[in-house]
Formats: C-alpha cells, structure tokens, sequence
C-alpha cells in the first residue's frame, strides 16, 4: 500500500512517465533512474506526506535506494 | 509576445545595469568541429534552431513605469554569419575571438551572435555568444543539440519537424510564479540569510570589490586522481544519492578549505546553482533558469577534511531541498563570494563529427566574486576539468597560479587522507634559506660599551639636569663602584638588581654591573611592591643597587644593598665577561612577570645593527633616556649613544603622577634621535623643533599612520624608523623605514628582519602561510632569548625548533607582502570574536580615528575582556587591586580604608548593644494571636547559629526559618536540626519549586547565586510572617554585607544624614528590592509586597548591628553552648554546595569573588582577620562539582556571554560628539558587525608603566549595564544638566537619558546615597535621600528642586 503510494508519486512527480515500470527492489539511485534534484525532491516530498523530520544525517544511500529501504526508513521512524 | 523578467534575469539585469560597459554576463561557447560543415545546411539548421528558442531573440525594453521587460517578435530574424579564417594567424583568431567575446550586447537589439568559422578544410568553429539574459550552459548545451540534430537530418536530405510541442521559456516564467510561493523554502533560505558571513580576506584582500575583471586559470585533473577521486566517492563515509552530489561535495569541502586556509575565517559561504529544471519537460527548453544559493559552514579548530566534508554534505542536502525557481533575491545572491559551479551540461560530437566544446573566459564576473570554480566534463566521459575565474582585485598574477597549485595540493590532502586537519596541509614548500644558518654576532658586548669610556675621553657622554658627565668621569665613576662591588661580592654570572631613579648613577650601576661580569635586572623604582619582591626573588639577585633610604630591601632581607656612591678609590676599570647581560620582567598576559634572560651576544647584535642602521656614517648619536628602565624599548636610547660615543640626556621620572618627560625631551634642540612608543609621540604638538634631530625610532606597540603622518610632513628630512620586537628577540629585529608616500592607511608596516634575523608566519599548525595570508610571526636569530628564568616550560613552549632551526613564537599576527615587507597585524590576543566572526580591533579603532575631531580611540570588548588578575591586595583589608573604582596606595592601602579611617568613628554609631536589641523585642507588644517575637533566618551557619543562641538566650520565642534550596550541605542541615532541638525553638523549611530557574536569573543578572537565594529567603519567611503576624525578621547578616547590600561611605561621610533617616533609605530600597522584576518577583506569589503596610506589619532587624563578637568568642560559643560542628562537606565560608558555582561564574567575569567586597569590610570594621578572609575568598572551587551544578539547575555559561558580549569604543576628542555621529560614521565605514555598540568618551588614553595603552584601566573603569541602541533625551536647562552631570559620574555611564526610571538603569541605595549627597552639595539644600526614588528621574527631580527652591524662596 505505502510502496504503491511510494511508486506512484516517484513514477507522476519526480519522473514523469506513467510507463516506467518500477518495482519496490528497484535500485533507483544506481541506475541513473532518478537524478540528484530528483531523489532530493523526492525525500522532500515523502518528508511532508509522513510528517516527518529527515535530518541531513539520515539521507544516506541506505534509506534510499529502494523502495523497499525507504519503507523499512519510515517503519523504523514510526512513520508507518 | 511580452514577457516579464524572471527574479534571476531581473537580478541579471540589475548587474549588467550596475556595470554597463563590462561583458561580465556574455557567455561565449567555441565548438571546434574536426571535420567538413555545409555552411549552407548549417545556417538553415541554426534558423530552426533559433526560431524554436523564442527566448533567444527576446530584446530588453523598458516600460512606461521604467521596469524591464522581455519582448519577443513573432518575426524572428536569425542573426548567424560564415567566416572564412583559414589565413588567419593564431594572433588574429585570437584577437578575433577575445573581441568578440567582450563585445557588449545591446540587449534592446540581440542578445547573441553566432558566426560559422572556417579555420580549414576539416576544421570549422561554431562561435555562439549570447547574453546570460537568455541563456545558461544548460541551455546552450539544449540548443547545441538540438542544431547537430537539425544539421545531421538536413545532411541526410530530412526535411526536420518543428519542435513545437516542448514548452517555451515563456511556460518557465509563469511556472515560477507558483513554485516561489512555498513557504518552507522560503523559511529555510530566510534563516540562511540572517547567519550570512561576512566577506572573507582572500589573502588579505580588504577592498570593496569595485571592478569586473578576472581571468581564468584552470588544469585537468589526472587519471589517477580521478580514479581516486572516484573510489573516495564511493567510501561509506562519502558516498552521497549519486555520484554527482557525492563529487560535488568533496570539491566543495576542498574549495572551502582553500578559502579558509587563504583567509583564516571560519564562517564561510560558497554559492553554487540550482539548474530549476525540474520538470521534465524544461530539461529541452533554452533558456536562463539557474539560480544561486548560498552553502555555509562553520570551520572548527582542528577540523579535518572528513569533519568538513559532512558539513558541506548537511549543507548541500539543505540546498537541493530548498533549491528552486523564482526564490533567488538579492539578499541572497549577495550571501557568497564565492562560487562552485558543477556544470552538468554537456556537449557531444557535432552530428557525428568530434567535436571540442569550450567556455570562453570573457575575463569579467560578478565583482562580488572573488572566485568562481567550474567543474566541467562536457564528454561526460568522467574527465574532469576544473577551471577558476579568478577577480584581479583580489588576487596579482602570482596568487592566481597559486591558487590553482593549492586547490590541486589540498584535493590531493583529502583524497590521501580525509582524517588529517585541513590546517596541517604544508600549502607553501619551505624556502631553502630557512635551512640552519649559524649567525654569531662577531662583536663583544663590552667592546661596543666601552669603545668610548675610557680615562682620557673628554667628551660629554650623560647630561642630567644641570650634571654633566664626560666619558673619563664615567670611566672613573664606574670603576670606583666596580671596586665596591666586588668588595661586597659582586662576582661574574651574579645578578645584580638595580633599583634606581632616572639618573647618572642608575647608566653608572648597569655599565658597572656588565663590567664585573653581573647582570642586571631592573627595578624601576615606581615598580609596585608585590611586583618588585617576586623580581628580586625570581631574578636570584643577591644584591640590589639602590639609594640607601630605598624601602626595597623590606621586600627581601636577605639581598644585599649596595649604594650607587662609588667608593673614593681611583682605579682602572676591569672588563669581566659573562654569559648574560639583562634580565627583563615582561608581564604576562595572566599570572606572574616572567624574567627573560638575554645574553651579552644578543644584545651586542641589536646594538650592532642598530647602530649600522640608525647611524650608517658612525655619526655620535645624541639621545633621550626618558622611558621605564624596565622596558626593553629603553635598552635602544640607554646604550645606543655611548656606542657612537654621543651623549645620553636623562630625564629622571616623577616620584608620584604622570610621567611626562617626552615633553622635555621634545624642547632638548641637543638630540639627534629619539626612541620612543607611538602613544609617546601622540603626546606632542606635531609643531615641536628639534633642529639637530634627525632620526625618530618607533616602537613598543603597533604604528598607525595615522599617529605619525603629521610629524612626518612637519619635519620631511626626519628619518623615521618603526621598529618591532619582543622582549624575548632583544629590543627590535624587524625595522621598516617609514616612507610618507607609501605607508598611508591603516598601520605602518614593521618591514623586514634585521640582517641575521628570520622571520617566519605560520597558521597554528606551524604551517607556513603564502604570501600575504596572516599568520603567528615566529622569529629567529642571534638576538632570540636564552630563555625564561626558572621557567622552562614556558620555555619549552615559547622558543620552539621548527626546519632545524629555534624559533620564538610571538603570540603576534602578521603577513609578508611580495616584496618581503612584514605587516603587523595586531597580537593574537586582541582579536576579538563576535558571533562566530572574527574582528580586528586595530581596523575599528583607525575607521574612528581618521573622523573630524577624534584624536584617539582604543576597542575593545567589554565582555570577553578577560578580567585581569589583582596585582596585589590591600594590606589592610585584603580587597583585590582591581576591585572596580577603587584606588591603592603606593603601599598598598585600598581608598576603601584609607576613607573608613576618617569616619570609622561615624560608622561605630551605627551599630548597637544588644541591650537595644532587646529592648526592641521588649517594648514590642506580641499580638494575641502570634505565637512568636520573630523569625530568625538560619542558614545553619555559624554566625546564624550564633544568633539564634543568642536570641534564644534572651528569652525571645523566635521561629527559625531555613531554605532548603536543594544544595544545603547535609551536614549544615543536620546542625540546623540539632540546634533548634537543644534550644528548643521551633524550625520551618522554606522550599520552591522555582529555585533553579531563580539561580539560573541570579547567575545572569549578578553572577552569584546569593542574591536569588537571599530574595527567594526574605519573600518566602515574609510571607511566613504575615501568616503568623510575626513583627519581626531577624537576619544574619555580617558587617561586611551590610556595606555590600545597605550602606556606602557617603552614609557616614555626609554628616547631615542621621541614622534614621539611613533606616528610612534602607527600607525604601528594600520596598522597591521586592518590587523590582526578576525571577523571584516573577515565580513567587510576592504580590503582596506591593502594599506599603507590610513593610511595617514585618520589619527586618539584622541581628549583628547589635552584636559586635569576636570569632574566637563566636567559636567558643558554639562549641561550648550548642551541638554545631562545622561542616565537612563544603567550603570553609558556607554551608551551601552551590555557593561555588556563583564563586566561579564571579570570578570568571569579574576576576574576583563575590566575597571580595563583603569580606573586605568584614575585616575593615573588624570581624574578620584579613588572612582568613583571603583564604576564603581565594578558596578552590571544585569545577566538576561546579560543572555538575550548572547541567542541573539548567545554566549555561553560552547564554551568559551572548547577552554581554559587546564592542565598545573608547576615544578622546577635541570636542563633543554625538554618540549617533560617531555610530554613523563607523557604519559608513565598517561592515554591521564591526560597528561598535558602546562610545565612551574618556578625557584621555591611560598608559602603562612602559607607555602602552592600558586597556584594562579603560575597561575596568566601565561596565555597560544595558542597550544604549536608544532615543536618549538629552537634559534641559541649569538644573537638569548638573543632575545629570551627577548622575553621569555615580553611575559610571555615558548615555544617561532625562526620562529614565532611577531603578530601571542600575540605580540602588548606595548610588542615591552618593547623588544625593552632592546634590546637596551643589544646591545647598538638605533634600531627603527617599526623594531619590520618589522623583525618580533627572527631570522630575529637577522638578522637585526647583519647586523647593521657589518654596525656600517665599519662605524667607
């Protein structure tokens, strides 16, 4: 359900192409796939719709680079 | 199609407006394409090309309303041209291209040219040259594409599609209008700004920034780094979302750590764009979108690339967060001097055909950019090229190569290791004269001195008042007291004090001294006492020459006093040798002088130099000794005269006042040169004639010019020397010849090292500084120091091997320039830090000086002012000698005692018998319903302990009353109990929840615990005794604090004050205590202190104005009548834990105990014997415990200094100035945050001893108790003017407004105490000093007298 929020926004907002095909094991960083205003965009964004606050010390690669890290991300922050 | 500008075109255009002429917006690309281009193909393409980038061919027009705006014709009209160059030199290419590159556009016409250039058969240019206005490299790289693709279809015979579904620039411009509008952005950024930092000094650079011109220096980085670039990227502790933000980064942490190692600041900015393409769609849309926005950091000492890198790292998150279209401002864009440009365009082969792209340098920017670094790699093959635009005003052509090579050296740093300090990277190869080189002054000290003494020179070597001695009755004089001298012991490698006046004997005593192979170690003889006593014993000098009636020798029996009379004998002079030849006392910025022993070398090579250089032909030289023979500075006109075989003219000092002799000494037409302090010479009418004088030394302290350029153009054929050296290098090692033309602004600079002399200027990682980068100047040569006496730590510490070679550190900062030349920039110490930012106070202090009628002013803080150390205390009383607005005498009695002797009598009737005590108690009815005669306020300590006793004693039924603050000792708890139990009397604990906010406000407001403590005891137990209807209060005040918080001297001196009406002053005073706002009155239900009647239903008597005992019978007492014993487990003067927090946090700020005062009138009426009270007073506080205390109650020492931190400015002044003149000029002439708060006018600049500025009389004479950034009314009329005159002098301040609130401005009982006994003075009235609060301002107390007045008048 959050994965699917997670992928819908990435797919309409950050990329703008409803084609791609994105699955939530998806390294979205190493791929090029999103670019460096795009991620920062993108944590921006999931920032406000979890209500959150994400220190600069928590944009790590870890946290990002799947759907599934950003998931495990907001579990771990009591966001989910 | 009109278009209004975006907020960076508006900023765009702005600057193009501001610097109309220079091409510093033109942003000229070269594609060299290696191959054949159809000219023809190629012109229809670039049509396509242009007329789908409607943006392009805007023209900048102005409205009606004068604005800009962007006009886009429907007709566009592609301006392109073909060039055949093929004949061309390389010289008319070039010329070519430069021209074209800074050609202006007229933006109201085109804001591009493009022309095809043919440089030969396979190889063509495609110049394309377009302003900023329309474009950034984004979109250059969009058009530049889109005209390959465009060619590559025609050459394929395509007819090419119009791109007309991509969104044109005008869809960006309303996009922007939206996207601006997000208040979180906007937040972020509106935070970034009020923390901008100031403009950083790139090596020095201090100037305004007025010009565009820069150039551009750039190198590509090598494989290898690059590889290591790239596997640094990738560590865990680097790595970033992409690889990008991850390389930008690191550039970023080495560009700040070059701007820091070039400017030694550590607040720092760097602006860096934000592309703003964030739709997909504007990714193909020409056009200008970039923005800048500011990263700071806030480098730390001992900060390492890797700590740097996560700071750039936080900010470079923060900035592509907050990063978007239509949010840059000007505010902003002026944030940053500096700029990183990672440039993500790119620029493949050109239809197929390889291609080179370029950025041409037009060789103007911004001129607030004092840098611009691109980060490019147009191939996107991963090599990448660094290029800096570099701005000539800030950087000669020497420092622009440099920049390159340390950019490159502390990239490598950080690729090799990221944990090493960014301060500990060598920027600078040391220079191979640094190697060891062994100077020996070739010279024998007593060759050079006693050249000329000898028994047949009959010329005159010292002049003293009507005294005249020639060299041959020198010779005698000083062989006869050789001869004494010996015959007392005097042997070679013995120290010999000197202890003498001005004079003939005190030249005969030293020379005499280093002819029997002593040293001699001077002791001026107006040298305070403790001072003296700790020379004579660290010196080891076991003998002193003195006068015979000289008191010195009470400071140490044990020395030998030899009179400077020579003995009667005729003999011949015998020159000993010897290792050293002085010892010099410097004071040390803390604790105890420290004695530097130069040797005899050392200084025969100052004398020797200066000599080579003040007196180049051997010419006699003539001087003036007129300067402490306790300072370094006078070593130059002591010895100097007799090494040319010319005369010394002394000028003995005043035994008493100001020592004034530079004024003699500038009417003595005899002297042909002069050495003396700068602070010396600002004592002169630059008009003084001299007419034989020809050289002018200065030294001692830093030379502004602005001190010596009058004297200069006064007197054109007077050589002027600014010499420079620590005790610790022999006198002077660093001399500049000043020079009228070139040293006009700011302060001389010292020059260069005296031949033998190294200098060397290093960060604090001993790091060599690049020419012109301020840094410590460490300095080596024959005149260095053998060392501290008995102190070899410091030793160890100040004198350090450095390149093989010994180096004294002198705690001083400097640059070299280009040429060698040494600029002083003011110690270490005196740089004062503001907010994070550090400040010169030397540029301040000259920005005031050069206004109209200021003649000279000193800055400083008032705050961080580290409180000096006492030099000694009262002999009597123990008072520290830097207890603010009191005096000592020369033998060491503070004005305190000194004024009790004449009232001591007065005071003595103050104070009662306990017969009036009981008395009180027994004409006292007890009311019906009141189980008690009094509270009795019992800390647990032994005078409470007492008192209660003794109450008890006199059958008074008394409840005692004790504060459980949370840190009462147990043990003082359990005497409490125990007491109270034995003598029967009932106990009540006082507790508040407030009580750690009300130590936190008592720390802030009086840096000491006790005064929220004593407050939060009187509300409480007067709130116990409304309850109960107990009449009386009984506190256990000492005598000492009853003069801290009650009485003043005036009480007693003023004999038309009586002792009620005291009372009567003390009870008003405490009416409004209570009143005042503060943390008690705010916490505590203490709103019924605001009825008058409770000041009658409970009255406070303190139990020791009728109790005068003695400590011992007070201890005999106690031990004999009550269970007390005194606490382990606290300190010796209370019974309270968190008492030494307040001792602490006093000390710090203030530089003594808050005790110091209280107790210092505990021993001055007698109850307290000195040596205890010191003991007390200078007690150990525990700082773990103390630290511990602070984290609990919640006080940081942050907090504390925050609020007082604060410049200040003192000058003297031919006439009045407004303090709103001066604020003004100084913001005309200052960044804001160099701007002074305080402006205090003093009547003149104290000295030292030595003749410097005495910074710390300034300051402790004045302490700011609030914000003077006010509307000060100034005062009206006769009577107005004199009542604030007087209030002015007791209040110890200078922005007194008419309308201010006596108590809101510091006002107590003490000061009305002292107002009020001049008013009378003054006015010859006999006024009541409760008028003090009730007409509580200057005007409605100008009221009041004038009304009494007029009523006197009609009355008689």
């Amino acid at each position: 359900m959050n994965a699917t929020l997670l992928i819908d926004y990435l797919k309409q907002e950050i990329l703008h192409d409803e084609t791609i095909d994105i699955s939530s094991s998806d390294n979205l960083l190493a791929s090029g796939l999103v670019d460096s205003m795009g991620i920062v965009r993108y944590i921006s964004w999931i920032s406000e719709r979890w209500n959150i606050e994400i220190p600069p010390q928590d944009m790590t690669i870890e946290h990002f680079i799947t759907i599934d890290a950003i998931v495990a991300y907001l579990e771990s922050r009591g966001a989910l | 199609m009109k278009l209004s500008l975006t907020r960076s075109q508006y900023l765009l255009w702005a600057g193009q407006e501001l610097s109309p002429d220079s091409p510093l917006y033109n942003m000229p690309f070269r594609f060299d394409i290696y191959g054949k281009v159809d000219q023809e193909l190629f012109a229809l393409a670039f049509q396509q090309m242009i007329s789908e980038s409607s943006i392009t061919s805007a023209r900048l027009l102005m409205t009606s309303e004068n604005l800009p705006e962007l006009y886009i014709s429907d007709d566009i009209d592609p301006q392109h041209d073909n060039l055949d160059a093929t004949q061309w030199s390389s010289e008319k290419w070039y010329d070519w291209l430069t021209k074209q590159n800074q050609k202006p556009f007229d933006l109201a016409v085109c804001a591009y040219r493009s022309y095809l250039v043919r440089r030969g058969d396979n190889h063509y240019v495609w110049y394309f040259n377009q302003h900023h206005l329309v474009t950034d490299a984004w979109g250059i790289s969009v058009q530049y594409k889109r005209l390959s693709d465009l060619y590559s279809q025609l050459a394929q015979g395509k007819k090419p599609e119009n791109n007309a579904t991509l969104p044109a620039f005008a869809d960006y411009v309303e996009h922007e209008k939206h996207a601006a509008q997000n208040p979180k952005k906007q937040d972020y950024w509106k935070n970034i700004i009020s923390d901008t930092p100031p403009a950083p000094s790139l090596y020095n650079y201090k100037g305004s920034r007025p010009y565009t011109r820069t150039s551009r220096h750039g190198y590509a980085i090598d494989a290898d780094t690059l590889t290591q670039l790239d596997q640094l990227c990738q560590e865990r502790d680097i790595i970033s979302f992409t690889a990008d933000i991850s390389r930008l980064s690191v550039f970023m942490t080495c560009l700040f750590a070059l701007i820091y190692r070039l400017s030694g600041q550590e607040h720092l900015a760097i602006g860096t764009p934000a592309h703003n393409r964030s739709k997909p769609a504007f990714k193909n849309t020409p056009g200008p979108f970039i923005e800048f926005f500011p990263v700071q950091v806030e480098i730390d000492r001992h900060e390492t690339f890797g700590s740097l890198y996560q700071k750039v790292k936080t900010g470079v998150m923060g900035y592509l967060m907050n990063s978007g279209s239509g949010l840059a401002s000007p505010a902003l864009s002026s944030s940053f001097y500096s700029v990183l440009n990672y440039i993500h365009a790119d620029f493949p082969d050109f239809a197929g055909i390889a291609t080179d792209a370029e950025w041409l340098s037009v060789d103007h920017c911004d001129p607030r950019h004092d840098l611009r670094m691109h980060v490019i790699d147009y191939k996107r093959d991963g090599q990448f090229q660094v290029q800096f635009d570099l701005n000539h005003e800030v950087f000669n052509s020497e420092q622009r190569q440099e920049v390159i090579h340390i950019f490159q050296t502390l990239l490598a740093a950080m690729i090799a290791d990221r944990s090493q300090e960014i301060e500990a990277v060598p920027l600078v190869s040391p220079n191979p004269w640094q190697e060891s080189v062994s100077v020996t002054s070739t010279t024998q000290l007593t060759d050079l001195l006693f050249r000329y003494i000898t028994a047949d020179n009959d010329l005159t070597a010292l002049i003293c008042g009507e005294e005249r001695v020639s060299y041959s009755e020198l010779y005698q004089k000083i062989s006869s007291l050789q001869v004494k001298l010996q015959q007392s012991g005097v042997s070679s490698g013995d120290a010999v004090a000197i202890h003498l006046q001005r004079s003939v004997d005190l030249v005969v005593s030293i020379l005499a001294c280093i002819a029997t192979g002593a040293h001699y170690v001077p002791i001026p003889i107006r040298e305070p006492a403790t001072r003296a006593s700790h020379m004579l014993r660290d010196s080891d000098a076991r003998f002193v020459i003195a006068e015979m009636a000289s008191e010195i020798i009470k400071l140490d029996p044990s020395v030998q006093l030899i009179s400077p009379s020579g003995s009667d004998s005729q003999s011949k002079l015998d020159i000993l040798s010897s290792e050293l030849a002085y010892i010099m006392y410097t004071s040390g910025s803390t604790g105890k002088p420290k004695g530097v022993m130069i040797s005899r070398d050392s200084l025969a090579y100052y004398l020797d130099e200066a000599r080579k250089l003040y007196s180049p032909q051997g010419n006699q030289m003539h001087m003036p000794l007129f300067s402490s023979v306790g300072f370094d500075l006078t070593v130059t006109s002591l010895f100097l005269p007799m090494t040319t075989g010319g005369s010394l003219h002394i000028y003995p000092e005043p035994l008493q006042g100001p020592d004034m002799s530079i004024i003699e000494v500038a009417e003595n037409h005899a002297l042909t040169a002069i050495k003396a302090t700068p602070s010396h010479i600002q004592m002169l009418d630059p008009h003084w004639h001299l007419p034989q004088l020809q050289v002018l030394i200065l030294g001692g302290e830093a030379l502004s010019s602005d001190v010596i350029r009058d004297h200069a153009m006064k007197h054109p054929s007077l050589r002027i020397y600014n010499e420079y050296g620590p005790t610790e290098a022999t006198v002077g090692c660093i001399v500049h010849t000043y020079d009228p033309t070139l040293d006009v602004y700011g302060d001389v600079p010292i020059g260069k090292p005296l031949s033998g002399t190294r200098s060397l200027i290093v960060n604090r990682a001993w790091k060599e500084q690049p020419v012109s980068v301020t840094g410590e100047l460490l300095i080596s040569g024959p005149g260095l120091a053998v060392g501290y006496l008995g102190d070899e730590d410091k030793t160890q510490e100040k004198f350090i091997m450095l390149h093989g070679t010994r180096y004294y550190c002198t705690g001083d900062r400097a640059f070299q320039s280009q040429s060698g030349v040494i600029h002083f920039q003011g110690r270490a110490d005196d740089q004062i830090k503001i907010g994070g930012r550090r400040i010169e106070t030397g540029e301040i202090a000259s920005a005031i000086a050069r206004m109209d009628g200021v003649r000279s002013a000193v800055v400083t803080t008032l705050s961080q002012q580290r409180p000096s150390e006492a030099e000694t205390n009262c002999r009597r009383c123990g008072l520290p000698s830097h207890y603010p607005g009191v005096s000592f005498t020369e033998d060491e009695i503070c004005s305190l005692c000194l004024g009790y002797d004449a009232y001591e009598q007065r005071v003595k009737g103050y104070f009662r018998e306990m017969d009036d005590l009981k008395r009180i108690f027994d004409t006292t009815e007890r009311s019906a319903d009141s189980e008690y005669d009094c509270i009795m306020l019992l800390s647990g300590g032994k005078d409470s302990s007492y008192a209660l006793g003794r109450l008890a004693d006199l059958g008074i039924k008394v409840l005692a009353f004790t504060l459980d603050n949370g840190y009462i000792s147990q043990e003082a708890l359990a005497n409490v109990q125990r007491v109270c139990r034995a003598l029967g009397v009932d106990h009540v604990f006082g507790k508040t929840e407030a009580m750690n906010e009300i130590f936190v406000d008592s720390l802030q407001r009086y840096q000491n615990v006790c005064n929220g403590c004593f407050k939060t005891i009187y509300t409480l137990s007067t709130k116990i005794a409304l309850e109960k209807k107990i009449p009386y209060i009984v506190t256990g005040l000492s005598r000492g604090q009853f003069f801290e918080t009650r009485l003043t001297e005036e009480l007693f001196t003023d004999e038309t004050i009586n002792f009620q009406e005291i009372d009567d002053v003390i009870l008003h005073a405490r009416k409004l205590y209570h009143r005042t706002p503060d943390a008690v009155n705010r916490l505590l239900d203490a709103e019924f202190f605001e009825d008058d009647e409770v000041f009658e239903k409970v009255q406070f008597l303190d139990f020791y104005r009728y109790c005068d005992v003695e400590l011992t019978e007070l201890m005999a007492y106690l031990k004999h009548k009550l269970p007390w014993s005194r606490p382990s487990d606290t300190g010796r003067s209370t019974n309270c834990l968190i008492n030494q927090v307040g001792i602490q946090v006093h000390r710090e700020v203030h530089g003594y105990s808050n005790y110091a005062f209280p107790y210092s009138w505990d021993v001055r009426v007698g109850h307290k014997e000195r040596d205890e009270a010191l003991a007390e007073v200078n007690e150990v506080v525990d700082d773990a415990a103390v630290a511990r205390i602070k984290a609990e109650i919640g006080y940081s020492d942050h907090t504390q200094q925050d609020q007082t931190e604060q410049l200040a400015v003192f000058y003297t002044s031919d006439r009045q100035i407004p303090t709103a003149d001066l604020r003004q000029s100084c913001r005309e002439a200052l960044p804001d945050y160099m701007v002074p708060w305080h402006y205090i006018h003093v009547p003149e600049i104290p000295l030292t001893s030595n003749g410097k500025t005495d910074v710390q009389k300034l300051v402790n004479a004045f302490r700011p108790t609030r914000d003077v950034r006010r509307s000060i009314v100034k005062p009206k009329g006769a009577i107005e003017t004199m009542l604030h005159d007087i209030w002015t002098e007791v209040m110890v301040r200078d922005d007194l407004s008419t309308d201010d609130q006596y108590l809101s401005i510091g006002g107590n009982s003490l000061m009305a105490i002292r107002i009020l006994s001049r008013i009378n003075k003054k006015f010859r009235l006999q006024l009541k000093l409760h008028t003090v609060f009730k007409y509580n301002t200057i005007q409605s107390y100008a009221q009041h007298i004038e009304a009494t007045i007029r009523s006197l008048m009609t009355t008689s």
